[in-house]
């Protein structure tokens, strides 16, 4: 894990925040600070696996109601350098909400009010610390949506989804949480309670967005609001292979399409999602492939069957050559792409564009598998796995790399981040968020190796590859996740010089570094 | 460490940089840049000049005020610190380096004029979008550093939000280029510091902007309402229905007259659309527009004027008016209200008053005039005496803060219009 250099707490601390807020808004418990210790980081689980779950316990944890209560809290952690790290549903899995130096984490679950809703104005005011779901559930009785759906959606809050750039499943059509955010409140490192607009210029909302925690404290942020679709409608259909599929996407997009949704399952993906039948393992084996079925039937919300585990729980012990075999294999067993689209929105809309997607995705070889797929993925769409995966239990690990490259620089992302992993793991992939200009590839990888201390390597490695060959093919290290302390080290590369840029802009918004420190590559 | 020139000693190490026939004391050649009196100017012809020349200026301790296409409106120079100043003319950056017809992205040095953009972009069956003629004489990098409010399509968004990615001159020398992907998650969007900095934070020297292809099917459309607040009412109506056409006005009187000539009736105001796109989405949107703009009491006026209202828009010989309109950004719901104060400070004046950049959430309300000597100021009062807030784009502190980190020296002219 990334530590950087520990704070120490002074033990005036604690009697210090006590003139900022109640003592039951106050912890220094060890069993909050075990809670905070960790998001949903998987390679933090390889710990919880040891024995060891206190990775980055913090020195105290907050739960402030106001952004004068922040802004006092910032300014008490700023006299004494402080670090503050702000926690909104800990669902991030980039280890972004976790205390790697020490000091406070700021939960702001309690700041989650409504403070105006305007289906007039389509816009919508909410505290930052509100979940998603609830933030959902009460524009839906107004007749209105944000449009944004990611899986976490019950685990996650507003401020999080804006501080890490979140993606929700209909990002076709509504766009990403940086799309869809007009203004925003936000407290800065030294202690000022700033209010901006996108009507201002520069425009200050897109540099505050995605700093994930270290330029400011997001309190309320002004979204636009759409009134509930009259209609959804979906389909599915075979590719012939992922370049198919991607080209009927981007023909579709460019012709000015707007599908709510878009998947396109690669091969191995579409088997997995596929596939059924009968098939014996013995062993540790055997419990690795059936936790790691327990874990891909979360990731795909349907029943997988006996062969998809046999496959997988091979693959990820002898992955190399399982690759190379399936590589040859996949062609021919898999009968294909999986492509889900739907649609929303006025219903005759709805219906022209289903018929225009429809001959694009015909003219490049498609074949119409009719609206279950679809239906049966949107049934399923929140069915996420939130018990410590069993199949870390099981000696194995796995996650999730979501890049993203223009469509020319794309396939070959795609074969580039497939060849540097598929040696050490097992790569399966889609594509769901797509835009005129290009996608994001959502690979997910899972491997094995016998104790801490390989697996630690191991993992590190499938990231350092695989980000390697992103950087290498032109793309974006990262679409939806963000960084925090699992891709900080890329940062540099990611952003070359222009890094020095975001460094100014923390000089002049947390002029001490005391927010979230030791992320972001800064 | 600012070293201490004569005008001759700036000048010639400047032109050491770009080349002596790149650079220009005559009183020709800086008289054109008005208010701003430089008393050189510089045509640097690449980033690498640009970055030089910014270098050698800050070093000199001179101030850089960086021109576009100057279509801008009068510009002037903020202060009247006592400094030898030049200007940095974009002109000679206008090589358009990449067009990625895959990605549908180009990728041109920003002193192109956006005119010549869309030529070469239309030879190849793309487009920058569906954005106003009058944007045609700006320049790529003067779109950019200082949006005007009309560069805007229902359809498209903001014109500086097809910005992917761009490369930056700053004060001190040092370059930066954002790299381009659809969407990222890696940090701020670094590239929104540049955007609407208007010439302060740095000089944009090359930028990818998305593109379009030709549309299919364009389709303009004008209905003619008895009021303002009724085509008001429809469009609002329109853009929460998931319709998006390419363009969408509302006219008052006055405009409508202007805009759309005689139009076989009298029309006391106008909404304007252009559907686009493939055929079959085009009739089944402009069905559903008839509709929504028939329910708020809209009449549709005959094809030929919606045609001839088109075709005058997009004519690159298109002027702007006399004075320059002032407008101001008024949420739906305030914009009945609005509209009657407006009317009512200007029952006794005949001016121009139409509805644009119109969205999910507002409108930008413009007050304008057909006749010279009409001030900006005196619209701008109007507006204020309306309880509207009129444009004027202000650096807020934090983007000031930034500056100075980023310029510490204050080369670089932040230019108000
Ligand atoms: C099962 C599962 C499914 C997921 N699916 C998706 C998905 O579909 N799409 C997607 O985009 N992501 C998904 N994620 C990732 C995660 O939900 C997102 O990154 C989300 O945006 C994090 O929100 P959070 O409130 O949990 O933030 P946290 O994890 O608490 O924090 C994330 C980062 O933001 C900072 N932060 C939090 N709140 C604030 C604030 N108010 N002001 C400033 N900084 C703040 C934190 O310091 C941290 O750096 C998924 C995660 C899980 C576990
Ligand atoms: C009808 C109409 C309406 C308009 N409305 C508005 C409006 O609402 N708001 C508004 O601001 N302008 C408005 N304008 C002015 C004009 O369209 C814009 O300012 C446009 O950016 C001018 O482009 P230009 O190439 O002529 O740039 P210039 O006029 O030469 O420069 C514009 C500004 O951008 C800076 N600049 C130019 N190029 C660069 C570069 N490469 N890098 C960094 N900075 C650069 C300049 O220093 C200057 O501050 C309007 C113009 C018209 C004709």
């Amino acid at each position: 894990m990334p530590q950087t250099q520990r704070y120490r707490p002074s033990p005036a601390l604690g009697s210090e925040l006590l003139a900022i807020l109640p003592a039951e808004r106050i912890s220094q418990g060890s069993a909050d600070r075990l809670i905070y210790s960790r998001d949903m980081w998987p390679k933090t689980l390889l710990s919880v696996r040891d024995n060891k779950p206190s990775v980055c316990p913090p020195d105290v944890v907050v739960w402030p109601e106001s952004a004068e209560e922040i802004a006092a809290i910032v300014k008490l952690c700023r006299r004494d350098h402080v670090p503050l790290v702000p926690w909104g549903g800990g669902s991030g899995v980039c280890g972004g909400a976790m205390a790697t130096s020490g000091g406070i984490v700021l939960d702001l679950k309690r700041m989650n009010r409504l403070l105006l809703a305007s289906s007039d104005d389509g816009l919508a005011t909410f505290q930052a610390g509100v979940i998603g779901q609830t933030l959902e559930d009460q524009l839906n009785r107004r007749g209105l949506t944000l449009g944004h759906f990611p899986a976490s959606i019950y685990c996650s809050t507003l401020g999080g989804w804006l501080a890490a750039r979140s993606a929700g499943q209909l990002s076709s059509k509504y766009g990403k949480i940086e799309d869809m955010v007009l203004a925003l409140e936000a407290v800065l490192g030294d202690g000022r309670i700033v209010r901006c607009s996108s009507a201002e210029q520069p425009d200050l909302v897109p540099l505050i967005v995605g700093s994930e925690g270290t330029l400011a404290i997001i309190t309320e942020a002004t979204l636009r609001v759409h009134r509930l679709a009259a209609h959804r409608v979906f389909r599915a259909y075979e590719v012939p292979r992922v370049s198919a599929g991607c080209e009927g996407f981007r023909r579709a997009l460019q012709r000015g399409l707007r599908p709510a949704v878009m998947r396109l399952y690669d091969e191995t993906d579409s088997l997995l999602a596929r596939a059924s039948g009968q098939g014996r393992a013995a062993g540790g084996q055997r419990r690795l492939l059936a936790a790691l079925g327990e874990e891909l039937e979360a990731r795909h919300g349907e029943r997988i069957g006996d062969l998809k585990r046999l496959l997988l729980g091979a693959a990820l012990s002898r992955a190399g050559m399982l690759s190379r075999l399936a590589e040859r294999m996949l062609p021919r067993l898999s009968g294909g792409c999986l492509a889900i689209v739907g649609f929303e929105g006025e219903p005759s809309l709805c219906q022209a564009e289903v018929e225009l997607f429809h001959a694009e995705l015909l003219g490049v070889g498609a074949r119409d598998l009719g609206e279950g797929p679809g239906l049966s993925w949107y049934q399923h769409r929140y069915a996420v796995s939130y018990k410590q995966s069993p199949l870390y239990a099981a000696g194995g690990f796995a996650d999730t790399m979501e890049v993203a490259a223009t469509w020319e620089r794309l396939l070959p992302l795609y074969k580039s981040v497939r060849e540097a992993i598929s040696s050490l793991a097992m790569v399966l992939a889609h594509f769901s968020h797509a835009y005129p200009e290009g996608c994001s590839i959502y690979f997910t990888f899972a491997a094995a190796a016998e104790g801490r201390a390989k697996s630690d390597l191991l993992y590190d490695e499938i990231w350092r590859r695989g980000l390697q060959a992103v950087i290498k093919e032109g793309g974006t290290i990262s679409h939806h996740h963000g960084v925090g302390a699992s891709k900080a080290a890329y940062m540099a590369e990611e952003h070359g010089p222009a890094l020095a840029v975001y460094r100014q802009l923390k000089a002049v918004m947390d002029p001490d570094g005391i927010l979230n420190p030791g992320k972001m590559g800064l | 460490m600012t070293e201490s020139l004569s005008l001759d000693g700036i000048a010639a190490r400047l032109a050491d940089i770009v080349g002596a026939s790149h650079l220009s004391s005559a009183p020709a050649d800086v008289d054109a840049y008005g208010g701003l009196s430089p008393f050189a100017v510089v045509w640097p012809g690449s980033p690498s000049e640009v970055a030089a020349v910014l270098k050698a200026c800050t070093d000199l301790g001179v101030a850089v005020g960086i021109a576009g296409g100057g279509a801008g409106v009068a510009h002037h120079w903020p202060l009247t610190a006592e400094r030898p100043r030049v200007v940095l003319d974009t002109l000679r950056m206008s090589n358009i380096l990449d067009v990625d017809e895959t990605s549908l992205t180009v990728l041109a040095q920003t002193g192109i004029q956006v005119r010549h953009l869309e030529e070469a972009l239309r030879r190849q069956g793309l487009t920058l979008g569906p954005y106003p003629a009058e944007l045609q004489l700006a320049t790529l990098g003067g779109l950019l550093a200082a949006p005007p409010a009309i560069a805007h399509s229902p359809q498209t968004g903001l014109f500086h939000d097809g910005c992917l990615g761009l490369s930056v001159a700053h004060a001190d020398g040092s370059s930066v280029q954002t790299r381009v992907a659809p969407r990222r998650a890696t940090g701020p969007d670094l590239a929104r510091v540049y955007l609407g900095s208007r010439g302060g934070l740095g000089v944009i020297t090359t930028a990818t902007m998305r593109v379009y292809r030709v549309p299919e099917l364009v389709q303009p459309i004008a209905f003619a309402f008895t009021g303002l607040e009724a085509a008001h009412a429809g469009a609002r109506e329109l853009c929460a229905s998931g319709v998006l056409p390419a363009r969408l006005r509302v006219l008052g009187e006055e405009q409508a007259l202007s805009e759309l000539g005689d139009a076989g009736a009298p029309v006391r105001a106008a909404c304007l659309a252009v559907l686009s796109g493939p055929g079959a989405l085009v009739h089944v949107q402009h069905r559903l527009l008839d509709a929504i703009l028939g329910r708020a009491g809209g009449m549709e006026l005959p094809q030929p004027v919606a045609y001839r209202w088109w075709e005058r828009s997009r004519s690159p010989g298109v002027q702007p008016d006399a004075t320059p309109p002032a407008g101001a950004r008024v949420r739906h719901s305030r914009l009945g209200e609005a509209l009657a104060s407006v009317r009512e400070l200007t029952r006794r004046r005949p001016l121009n008053l139409w509805l644009d950049e119109l969205d999910l959430h507002g409108a930008n309300l413009w007050l304008g005039s057909r006749r010279a000597g009409e001030g900006k100021r005196s619209l701008a009062a109007l507006l204020l005496d309306a309880g509207l807030e009129p444009f004027r784009p202000a650096f807020s502190p934090l983007m000031e803060e930034l500056r100075q980190k980023l310029d510490p020296r204050g080369t670089l002219v932040v230019m108000e219009s």
